[in-house]
């Protein structure tokens, strides 16, 4: 239910953008979702201790999203504990589900934010993108 | 070094506004995606923005980059950076732990 309103939000803002497009007052088409950015940091307050002993289950099932095709990219963040996965997910609420499954979601020691990601639209408004040129 | 940027949009730009900027934003990123800083770029499909996963030399550089594009510079965006590096952890992997 709530990822539906989150649907229909994203349903509206897209439609409320594509009504100011910055090239013509035609609409924008919409970019499918192809990805989707996975922030991951420890909780407030989390055990670190218990979050280290778990590290190691940890890495072993996120090798096997990555196998399984599900992870794109992965990073460590430099500056904090935590890591930055490029999901090959496009649904909010299945990545949600896959990520609270791994053994750190499970201890409830990290949390994940999760961004859409589509290709770059506003790349049509290159001047190059208008259909009269060569 | 990996940079992700998460450009927010602070301040929705008027349709006249747009029309303005955007003719000089859209080929900004492109240049910098064509000088090897941007290494890959996505849009928000939730709100307003974007996420470039930069390749810089450093954090200073990378906060340089992105507040001379015009949406930052007029006063519309900002950029959050988070440096990204190598997935640490998998070197347990090869420590047999």
């Amino acid at each position: 239910m709530k990822f539906q309103l989150a649907a229909s939000l994203v349903a509206f803002v897209l439609c409320v953008a594509s009504t100011v497009p910055g090239r013509a007052q035609s609409q924008v088409p919409p970019t499918p979702t192809t990805r989707i950015l996975a922030i991951g940091t420890i909780n407030p307050g989390a055990d670190v201790a218990a979050a280290r002993a778990i590290l190691p289950a940890e890495v072993r099932e996120t090798v096997k999203l990555y196998l399984d095709g599900k992870i794109d990219q992965w990073y460590s963040l430099q500056n904090r504990v935590g890591v930055a996965f490029i999901l090959n997910v496009t649904d909010i609420a299945t990545a949600h589900d896959m990520l609270e499954k791994l053994p750190l979601g499970q201890a409830h020691l990290m949390s994940f934010e999760l961004i859409p990601l589509g290709p770059l639209n506003p790349l049509r408004q290159l001047q190059g993108m208008a259909p009269a040129s060569p | 070094m990996k940079i992700i940027a998460i450009g927010n949009i602070n301040k929705a730009p008027t349709p006249e506004q747009r029309q303005q900027i955007m003719p000089r934003e859209v080929p900004a990123t492109l240049k910098l995606y064509l000088d090897g800083k941007i290494e890959q770029f996505w849009f928000r499909q939730d709100k307003p923005g974007v996420i470039f996963l930069m390749n810089v030399e450093s954090l200073e550089q990378a906060k340089a980059t992105v507040d001379a594009l015009p949406l930052v510079t007029d006063g519309f965006a900002t950029y959050e950076l988070m440096q990204v590096g190598p997935l640490a952890p998998l070197g347990l992997l090869i420590q047999g732990k």
